[in-house]
């Protein structure tokens, strides 16, 4: 039944395959490439009139290019992104005749940024992460002209992600939060801002899809008994990564607001509500079911998570 | 339009997409501003530098120190703490931050020529929040063309907590004491070192600590009655890995090895002067007392961690991407407790003076997690993209406990002589998934700043849960269907608009995304050069309407950011938030079996005000105020204004001070708020 599913959902792309192997030879770059009559000029004639860009790229990553020492790009640092410059420096700086990024496609821009970016461990699975199916261009965040670092970012890291992710803003403003705004820690401590074949773009630690076991070490276990929806959902079943009024930050404010939402089935063989509750939660004394069930994560001594 | 954004979003907020909108479209017309949108957060850091010094954005522009091109920043100064009231555990649980001397930030940047012999061509050292901050960072980056990269962060975090709670053997003597409290503080490394890294093979090393350390707070629970034991906990993570990558102009492979070692230590004992415990209640006539604890713990565990990833462009319009991770995590425990006092066990039906337990436990994890995404550009105007995802372990854990009970008598019945009772239990446990997941996406561009997307993603899980008294298996399938679409207009406007439902035959637990729509929208909009607007809204429903359960859940976000910054001497921010979170639910009091419903309610709003405004010489005023406040289920507010005052001394030299206040609420609830100022001073070096 799984498989015939997965092979469902699979049929369309594999019929698609075979059609598209035939025309792929047809299919022009999207990247600049050579087109046919033009020819190198030279980061020094590009100078001449784009006088402050040169300098701009000096403080990147991208001043290697320069140097050539990879891409035969020695003194064509320009051209290596925009292609050959012959045309459009005759034509008078027509930019019909050069690869121009803002009147490009964003594919045909991430296109020319993969040509050396492309293949790195950074980039893996960019193409099916939520940033890569929105064809976010690699320009929303780094510049190579204006790069204020050496990753060529415009902004911080920090300050980079939150440009877009302005709910994640309001939410690290929250009383209890991960100290990312204050500076003790960055969004790429968790997420891949690049890649990532995981919904939120997370890092994966230990053979697991959760970024939290790259920190929080001592829940990973694997425990001798295990609380199911930390294995089973993720560490988000439970807590709010990015900000709480919870002190814990969990999705609820109190304790036994979360745990009594799968604790207090009134169907037996319900499943995941095994065992339900038996004390009186009216009482304040039971209200904060973490006083006792300490090991909540996880527990190697107690099957109820006391110790 | 209304009723089309009504479709998709709660009345509310509709009103809300119509007015981004409005800012939207005309804003395709309108302006030609390609400046970037700076951020206002008043705690954000460099964020605020972006709005109101776009000069200083490359904080010390680049001189020349010898052969190398240098910039560095230091911020040195004092804070100063005024407590105005309420609790200053509170106030250290969230805030934490102290009184000293201290070095808000640091940082230099080292260039030298190019292939000149030194040994770096590039370094970046940056060292900020030291002098008992509550977490240091300190980040080092060098490189060497074409001989080696080289990345350190070092990480100590302060987590802090001593929260009041309801459990408090004291509360009724007015002692408000947290019986779950830490004080630890957690180090973490992480070291990557690429050799040769422009070669088509070339090796790497990485390796990774995290280690926790500090006291604790706990409790030892006995029929219901619990008491407070200090405790030292100390554990780390170490991880080794290492690798070789083969890269060519088509294929990227790395093969990796890898290794976790962990470790567990905790000795607990009780605290003298909290014997009685927090219930007064009297068990089968007799008091629970406890006169002394001592427990030791200690798990070992190891992840041997193996890892393929391939990236690979056989053909122009083929993009492949895949990685497959093998682990087998095992854990071992030695645990042994021993205790003293008067208590009852309800299992025996005796009454006993001490206990000794002894426990060996083992558990095991073999898994595989792997994913395999293909993309096709089948026409330079649309692609397809599918994604396959496997993820399978299983978990095995059994626990086997030896207890001693001491000095038993029976509770009922007539007296006998005390005697010793021996009790050997075992516990197992399996846990298991098997997950396979298949999306398929198709990325039209409609137009050169126009991207459709639509597909449909198929999840099936197999999931079991075995111990002795249960077993638990679900099978089921999850069918999504999504869609999305991104409009950006030449960098000064840009929408985003992403939908999914979702339709799941069974779910393992009872909060589990199961039947659920969810639906985001973003748009950034920049119509003159120094105005710009971005908002969001957000929308999440989830519920499972099978019989007895009735679950129903739903998460709202919407917001609004408006920044206007005529020129670098004035800036004004305004961002506002919204946030609607609530669950409903049936369930069944234990106590009278009678069927109730539970229902959770969160409303949130938080508003920011940011003014920057350059005054003479170079000097600046900063004020902001922040404040948030939640009704519903736990009504709070939580208020944070604040003042920064700068002026230029000359030689790269600048005097700062500051003020920033923190005021917390919970409403109707003793000693859960607190009110401190904050007093900074320091001078900034810019070279």
């Amino acid at each position: 039944m799984r498989w015939l599913g997965v092979l469902r959902s699979s049929a369309f792309w594999i019929l698609l395959v075979a059609a598209t192997v035939s025309v792929w030879s047809k299919q022009e770059p999207s990247a600049p490439g050579q087109p046919e009559g033009r020819t190198y000029v030279g980061t020094e004639a590009c100078a001449a009139c784009h006088e402050d860009l040169p300098v701009g790229l000096q403080r990147s990553v991208h001043a290697l290019l320069e140097k050539g020492t990879r891409w035969n790009s020695e003194g064509q640092a320009c051209e290596a992104c925009h292609g050959p410059g012959s045309e459009h420096v005759e034509g008078g700086g027509d930019p019909e005749k050069i690869f121009s990024f803002p009147r490009a496609t964003r594919e045909a821009q991430n296109e020319a940024c993969s040509k050396c970016h492309g293949l790195t461990q950074a980039q893996l699975g960019r193409r099916s992460s939520l940033h890569g199916l929105s064809e976010l261009p690699c320009t929303n965040c780094h510049s190579v002209h204006a790069a204020k670092s050496f990753s060529s970012l415009k902004q911080s890291p920090t300050a980079t992600c939150l440009k877009c992710h302005d709910q994640a803003k309001a939410d690290f403003r929250r009383p209890f939060h991960h100290k990312v705004l204050e500076g003790g820690m960055t969004c790429a401590d968790c997420h891949q801002p690049h890649g990532g074949q995981d919904p939120r773009q997370h890092l994966r630690a230990g053979g697991t899809t959760n970024a939290c076991f790259r920190c929080h070490t001592d829940k990973q276990g694997p425990f001798a008994f295990e609380h199911a929806p930390l294995r089973l959902g993720d560490c988000t079943s439970c807590h709010v990564p990015h900000g709480s009024i919870n002190p814990k930050m969990l999705v609820r404010a109190r304790v036994q607001s979360l745990c009594l939402e799968c604790h207090s089935a009134s169907t037996p063989g319900i499943p995941g509500a095994q065992p339900p509750a038996f004390h009186d939660i009216r009482s304040p004394r039971f209200q904060n079911c973490t006083t006792c069930h300490v090991k909540i994560h996880g527990s190697n001594v107690s099957p109820i998570f006391f110790q | 339009m209304y009723g089309l954004l009504s479709a998709f979003f709660p009345t509310r907020i509709a009103p809300v997409a119509i007015v981004l909108l409005g800012f939207f479209l005309p804003s395709v017309v309108w302006g030609n501003g390609l400046s970037q949108r700076g951020e206002t957060d008043p705690q954000a850091g460099d964020e605020q530098q972006q709005v109101s010094q776009p000069a200083q954005a490359t904080p010390a522009g680049e001189r020349v120190w010898g052969p190398f091109t240098v910039s560095t920043q230091i911020e040195a100064g004092f804070r100063w703490r005024d407590h105005a009231g309420g609790s200053r555990e509170m106030y250290r649980s969230q805030v934490n931050l102290g009184r000293g001397p201290k070095l808000f930030s640091s940082s230099l940047n080292l260039a030298s020529p190019p292939e000149s012999g030194y040994p770096w061509d590039r370094l970046r050292f940056t060292f900020d929040n030291w002098g008992g901050e509550p977490y240091n960072v300190g980040r080092l980056s060098l490189t060497k063309n074409r001989v080696y990269e080289f990345d350190f962060n070092y990480q100590n975090i302060q987590y802090f907590n001593f929260i009041p709670t309801f459990s408090n053997p004291l509360l009724d003597q007015g002692v408000f004491l947290s019986q779950h409290s830490f004080d630890i503080s957690r180090r973490l490394i992480h070291a990557n070192l690429e050799l040769w890294p422009n070669a088509t093979v070339h090796p790497y090393l990485a390796y990774s600590r995290s280690r926790g350390e500090g006291p604790v707070r706990t409790t030892f629970d006995a029929e219901g009655d619990e008491f407070v034991l200090g405790a030292n906990v100390r554990d780390s993570m170490d991880e080794y890995r290492g690798g070789i990558r083969f890269r060519t102009s088509r294929l990227n492979f790395t093969l990796e090895q890898g290794a976790r070692i962990f470790k567990d230590d905790q000795s607990v004992s009780f605290l003298s002067g909290f014997g009685e415990g927090n219930s007064r209640l009297l068990v089968f006539g007799r008091p629970v007392v406890l006169t002394g604890l001592a427990r030791n713990y200690h798990a070992r565990g190891t992840t041997p961690v193996t890892r393929a990833l391939l990236q690979a462009t056989p053909v122009s319009s083929l993009s492949v991407d895949a990685q497959l991770t093998y682990t087998n995590a095992d854990l071992d425990l030695d645990h042994d407790q021993t205790y003293a006092g008067s208590f009852v066990s309800f299992g025996l039906l005796r009454a006993f003076t001490g206990r000794l337990d002894g426990t060996l436990a083992k558990s095991q994890r073999p898994g595989i997690l792997g994913d395999v995404g293909l993309d096709f550009e089948l026409h330079p105007r649309f692609r397809l993209n599918n994604l396959f995802q496997v993820h399978r372990y299983h978990i095995s854990g059994n626990a086997r406990v030896n207890e001693l009970f001491q000095n038993t008598t029976p509770l009922t019945g007539p007296p006998l002589p005390p005697q010793d009772l021996r009790v050997t239990e075992g516990f197992d446990q399996l846990l298991s998934l098997n997950l396979h997941r298949n999306q398929v996406m198709g990325i039209l561009e409609l137009h050169r700043d126009v991207t459709a997307r639509g597909g449909y993603r198929y999840t099936f899980r197999e999931t079991r849960l075995e111990t002795e008294e249960h077993r638990d298996r679900i099978d089921s399938s999850q069918h999504a269907f999504l869609a999305g679409l991104a409009w950006r207009l030449s960098q000064r406007a840009e929408l985003n608009l992403d939908l999914e439902v979702a339709r799941t035959d069974d779910v393992f637990f009872r909060t589990a995304l199961s039947d659920y729509e969810r639906a985001r929208f973003r748009v950034r909009v920049q119509p003159f050069r120094e105005f710009w607007l971005s908002g969001h809204i957000s929308e999440q429903e989830n519920r499972d309407e099978k019989v007895g359960l009735d679950f129903a859940s739903h998460q709202r976000g919407y917001g609004v950011n408006v920044t206007y910054q005529p020129s670098p001497r004035f800036a004004v921010a305004l961002d506002y938030n919204a946030g609607d979170v609530g669950s409903d639910l049936i369930f069944r009091l234990p106590q009278t079996l009678t069927t109730d419903r539970s229902a959770y309610v969160e409303d949130s709003h938080y508003g920011n005000l940011y003014l920057d405004v350059g005054l003479i010489r170079g000097s600046r005023v900063t004020l902001g105020y922040g404040v948030l406040g939640t009704t519903g289920t736990f009504p709070l507010n939580y208020h944070q204004p604040l003042a920064r005052f700068s002026i230029p001394l000359g030689g790269g030299i600048s005097w700062t001070a500051g003020w920033q206040y923190y005021g917390y609420n919970e409403k109707g609830r003793a000693l859960q708020d607190y009110r401190d100022h904050l007093f900074s001073m320091s001078l900034v070096l810019t070279y």
